[in-house]
């Protein structure tokens, strides 16, 4: 009798070490994958602001622009504001905006505006920095968002297996992500071509 | 005893392929050449290219592999584009963070497209891209300055012309690299790459073309197939122990996106 006591509470001791071990590792597994998800979006948000200020300094280093290329003026404009917003709201959906208006505002700008062959318009010496500055901002933007949708998919189909299932919904875990996806449905995000 | 000689020249056969498939259908380029600092895909750069950066490249990995921030590569990469392929199908970060270049994330990755011309390969489009650590030295934010400067795109330049420019992006680059990295001035000059193309210019360290002699040991009628089996075998362990190691030659870096790109 004694022994087979001693048995029993043997296994539900090691049931007992199994699990917490388990719940120990899957929380620091979910908080890992999470932070993941956290920095690359950190990342993709430091560069959409250098080249929210690049936007602003290539508005600055054009004369011109406004009388001319009204609509291109409007959208970089417009773009710049959708970006204060976000920032001001903390809204990720409202940064994904932002980012969208950028790309369009800046497609759009390098589409219509040809400094070299139009008269009307004139820029400074930093008006070619901003340009790079854009075209670096934009690369790095580029792999940002490929990283954080990779970390999403790594956080997302984490959550969704067992027992970090468990765990998650247990220990208040975000039960997904979104994606930094561009337009609704959008699997792919739009590049400029410079 | 015969049998078992040949079931075990049958598996090393299969566990070469099986090595060779699995290594081969996770990357989306081609592993780095045993060069690793000049991959000229597009056969578009002579013997001398290869000299000056294959030597350049390895010293200033060496030289500086226990210094702060230590262990640089750059790399120098060119690729043909064929069958409909434009400059958009070619990921720089990709193809850095494959290659794994500069150990402590200090690589930069200088990649050619060229397309198919009149007279070979003509140059359409240059790109650099630096490691995440790169970006905290101050010649970073001039490498896009650097392949500008050189006037990479001017109307007919030769093959030579071509050639020389890339090497200049490529001694300003290492130039900076020394000088902000390392402190250390760097004197350089392309005084004589004439001298050198004429004389290097279709020399190379890295043939990697099968050898005749492993053509010729298949053909011969005086082995048996055993034997051809056996050599197979070893050839395809051997070619992917070779691969496993050129890939180690990267120093284990990565890049976020960090670069500029020039079009003709």
């Amino acid at each position: 009798m004694k022994r087979a006591l001693a048995i029993a509470l043997a296994c539900i001791g090691i049931f007992i070490v199994v699990t917490v071990v388990s719940v120990i590792t899957g929380y620091n597994s979910l908080v890992d994958t999470q932070y993941d998800v956290y920095e690359m979006e950190s990342d993709i948000e430091i560069e959409i602001a250098a080249r929210h200020v690049a936007l602003g300094g290539i508005i600055d280093a054009i004369t011109g622009l406004q009388e001319h290329y009204v609509e291109v003026y409007t959208r970089i404009t417009a773009a710049r504001g959708l970006y204060d917003d976000a920032v001001a709201s903390g809204d990720p959906g409202d940064m994904i905006a932002a980012d969208a208006a950028q790309v369009q505002a800046i497609s759009d700008f390098l589409a219509y505006v040809v400094i070299e062959d139009n008269l009307d318009l004139t820029v400074d010496a930093a008006y070619y920095d901003y340009i790079d500055a854009i075209q670096l901002a934009e690369g790095l933007i580029a792999v940002a968002r490929q990283d954080y949708n990779e970390a999403v998919t790594t956080y997302n189909t984490s959550v969704r297996k067992f027992p970090k299932i468990l765990y998650a919904s247990l220990l208040g875990f975000p039960t997904s992500f979104d994606y930094w996806r561009m337009g609704e449905g959008d699997e792919d995000i739009p590049t400029i071509n410079f | 005893m015969h049998r078992l000689k040949s079931l075990f020249f049958l598996a090393l056969i299969a566990a070469g392929i099986v090595w060779l498939v699995t290594s081969c259908d996770k990357d989306e380029y081609p592993r780095p050449t045993a060069a690793f600092y000049l991959n000229d895909y597009a056969d578009a750069l002579s013997g001398a290219a290869e000299l000056y950066i294959v030597s350049e490249g390895e010293d200033l990995y060496g030289d500086t592999l226990e210094e702060e921030d230590g262990g640089a590569q750059i790399v120098v990469a060119t690729f043909l584009l064929e069958d409909g392929e434009t400059a958009a199908d070619y990921d720089k970060t990709e193809l850095f963070r494959q290659w794994k270049i500069g150990a402590n994330d200090m690589g930069i990755l200088l990649l050619f497209l060229y397309e198919e011309g009149e007279f070979g390969p003509e140059l359409v489009e240059a790109q650099v891209e630096a490691g995440y650590h790169v970006r905290a030295y101050a010649f970073a934010y001039d490498l896009g300055d650097y392949i500008d400067d050189a006037t990479l795109f001017e109307e007919g330049l030769d093959a030579f012309e071509t050639e020389k420019r890339i090497m200049w992006i490529y001694f300003s680059i290492l130039e900076g690299v020394y000088r902000d990295v390392y402190d250390t001035e760097l004197i350089w000059t392309l005084d004589d790459y004439d001298v050198d193309y004429e004389v290097y210019y279709s020399d190379s360290m890295y043939d990697t073309d099968l050898p005749m002699d492993f053509i010729s040991y298949l053909l011969s009628p005086y082995l048996d197939w055993g034997s051809k089996l056996g050599y197979i075998a070893v050839s395809l362990l051997v070619f992917g122990l070779a691969g496993g190691f050129v890939r180690n030659l990267g120093g284990g870096g990565s890049s976020g996106g960090f670069g500029f790109r020039r079009r003709r």
